[in-house]
């Protein structure tokens, strides 16, 4: 062949090594041609497999996590459930529960984040020691928290039902977007619910007053005094609300173009502390050079939307745990925030001193992107979290990084938590996948099921009123993705007893 | 793809988002697996996870994309756990026959047969980092900018590293070429 003036170029070589490419010399163009046609088999089966997943994943878009459901009807979906039944094998090994009296508490000790590894035997027994003494006083201090609860609150009646009070529909706005409605019950007995919109409404009757105040809303969660709500819209800014005028009286944007607010709590009724995700700080491909932007906790003035202080500037590679708008990171009153770290370790982090205090180990090797589920205790000593891919509640104590129990929720459809919350007295943990189950954390048992949802309708948020005594919960359908019905979403509220 | 036309799916942002990202995972995972059915099972969870993810929807494109990733790679690290045997077996994605073309003539066939098996030789005896952008670019039709996860370099440094690998096969080809005229 000829030398020629045409040549490859780096800058243009996804065009120049196109199939029918032009301005290519001679030699360059049967080059090309001989690649494409050397390859042409693998990529015709590659074509089939893309579509073979595709007609598959179609099969499947009921989902979440109802795959085990479905195995039955499709042949596709047996041969992939049989892949995700091997790759839950360790899991099924758990033992699970079904009903009240036989959810079974674990009290596992999961490894911490530095693992010893001696091989010693009296290091080993001193572990377990160690280890055991650490498990005790964290359930003595799940214990204690309750104790203390009880005494210093109300006398309250255990538990052991829920009866429906009132409900409203909440349907979203938005097509085709399935976003996650989300939940506060304010102290003053209203409610506020989001699903590609802001609602308010009481607690008592299920009365609303207001909609749609903001539209495309994603978060909004009430001041301490149930003034004023912070409304996160998909504009990626955070708006506080007064209620009373619902007016828009101060905005924060984060610090510049590109900027977005993750996620945002109430300190007090005048500030509130923000994590803002900045603008990606140079081109490429940040899923693997690590480059992410930064992640920064600021604390803003709910007055006027303006920057008091950065508290904390995370390492790149740190983001909130919780993918999540509904699972929110940040502790009660704005104490503390859980971080994941670039290793899949949950660090928490102390707002007011912008110190690390602790790292909770991985709770599952992989995944760790996708907590179902997160809630913090309301003393901010434990944090509860639903595992991803199977219907599992992990309780880590935040003082000393250690598992304390787990359970699971084998009664669902979903294979999947769909929430968690903290009742206000720190005595329950509500959860809800397809049904809801209270579980009493003292005596590590449930106590109440109730509002049981047939698939494909998802429990997918709750909220707790500030007494402990009732209950509110969200479903939606969360089969017909890409259908409007996608956007039906009712707001339950449950008196306990 | 013929499910662009026949899918009631079509217009939703999964279908979309499938066919932005379905086929550069693919080719990452299947390189990893070295099982075409593993590869499908993979990919077809990494969506289903999409699925589950209620907030994914809500993340911008890079997001979206850097979550993908990180599932992907994940879910490749647990199967590589739950595996009893790791095959390091390389792809043959090189054919070296061709498809029968019956207005070529069987001189033209047979030196065709020759170029491919030379052209094959040369692509093997390269280092393994430009045979795999090779089968990405050409076995699965990915762009530079598609290809930099797959192989954990920067766009850049992949259209660097196609733009080398397709000079050094131009070189060799005048080579073979000379040696076909001689």
């Amino acid at each position: 062949m000829k030398e020629h003036e045409n040549g490859f170029t780096s800058e243009a070589i996804d065009t120049q090594t196109e199939r029918w490419s032009s301005g290519l010399s001679q030699d360059e163009h049967r080059l090309i041609q001989a690649l494409y046609a050397s390859s042409q088999t693998y990529a015709r089966e590659n074509e089939q497999s893309l579509e073979r997943i595709w007609k598959r994943f179609v099969q499947h878009q009921g989902y979440p996590a109802l795959l085990q459901e479905t195995q039955h009807t499709s042949p596709e979906g047996e041969q992939f459930l049989r892949k995700g039944k091997a790759m839950r094998e360790d899991i099924s090994q758990r033992t699970s529960f079904s009903t009240p009296d036989s959810w079974p508490v674990k009290h596992t000790r999961r490894t911490l984040r530095h693992p010893l590894s001696t091989g010693v035997a009296v290091a080993v027994v001193l572990i377990i020691i160690l280890s055991s003494v650490l498990l005790f006083s964290g359930l003595r201090q799940l214990t204690k928290q309750n104790r203390s609860a009880t005494q210093t609150g109300a006398a309250q009646k255990a538990l052991s039902s829920g009866t429906l009070v009132c409900r409203f529909s909440d349907n979203g706005t938005g097509y085709p977007v399935p976003i996650q409605p989300t939940l506060d019950w304010s102290s003053t007995g209203r409610l506020a619910v989001t699903y590609h919109n802001l609602k308010t409404a009481s607690a008592q009757d299920c009365a609303t007053t207001s909609a749609n105040v903001l539209p495309q809303a994603q978060q909004a969660i009430w001041s301490p005094d149930g003034k004023r709500l912070v409304v996160l819209t998909e504009t990626s800014e955070a708006d506080v609300l007064d209620v009373s005028t619902g007016q828009v009286i101060a905005s924060f944007h984060g610090n510049g173009p590109g900027d977005t607010v993750e996620q945002s709590a109430w300190v007090s009724n005048t500030t509130i502390v923000s994590a803002i995700q900045t603008a990606k700080p140079k081109a490429g491909n940040f899923a693997t050079s690590g480059t992410s932007p930064s992640l920064l906790m600021q604390i803003w003035n709910a007055n006027t939307g303006a920057l008091i202080r950065t508290a904390i500037t995370l390492r790149p590679g740190e983001q909130l745990l919780g993918f999540n708008v509904g699972m929110l990171p940040i502790s009660p009153n704005g104490k503390d925030v859980a971080v994941q770290n670039a290793n899949g370790d949950v660090e928490i982090w102390n707002i007011a001193s912008g110190k690390q205090l602790n790292s909770i180990a991985s709770h599952q090797s992989a995944d760790l992107v996708s907590v179902s589920a997160l809630a913090w205790s309301p003393d901010g000593a434990f944090l509860a979290l639903g595992l991803p891919d199977t219907p599992e509640v992990q309780i880590w104590s935040v003082a000393t990084g250690q598992l304390i129990t787990s359970f699971q929720d084998s009664d669902t459809w979903a294979k999947v938590i769909g929430a968690l919350a903290w009742s206000p007295n720190g005595k329950y943990l509500a959860e809800s996948s397809s049904g809801i189950h209270i579980w009493d954390v003292k005596a590590q048992k449930i106590v109440a099921t109730f509002g049981k949802v047939n698939k494909p309708a998802f429990i997918a948020t709750l909220a707790w009123s500030p007494e402990s005594t009732m209950l509110a919960s969200t479903v939606n359908n969360a089969a017909a993705v890409g259908q409007q019905a996608l956007l039906e979403n009712t707001v339950n509220v449950w008196k306990l007893s | 793809m013929q499910h662009k036309e026949a899918d009631p799916l079509e217009h939703s942002r999964y279908a979309q988002l499938y066919r932005y990202y379905a086929s550069s995972l693919f080719a990452y995972v299947y390189q990893q697996t070295a099982s075409r059915e593993d590869a499908e099972d993979i990919v077809l969870d990494v969506f289903l996870s999409v699925l589950q993810n209620k907030r994914f929807p809500t993340f911008d494109a890079k997001k979206q994309e850097a979550w993908l990733w990180t599932i992907t790679r994940n879910k490749v690290v647990d199967y590589y756990r739950r595996s009893i045997r790791h095959p390091h077996v390389s792809i043959e994605w090189l054919s070296e026959s061709l498809c029968e073309d019956e207005h070529q003539a069987p001189e033209q066939i047979s030196l065709q047969h020759e170029e491919f098996i030379w052209l094959s030789s040369a692509i093997r005896a390269l280092p393994e980092l430009q045979q795999e952008v090779l089968r990405l670019r050409f076995g699965h039709g990915l762009k530079c900018e598609e290809i930099a996860p797959a192989v954990e370099k920067s766009a850049g440094a992949v259209r660097m590293i196609l733009f080398r690998t397709l000079q050094s096969l131009r070189a060799f080809y005048n080579d073979w070429e000379k040696g076909e005229k001689r």
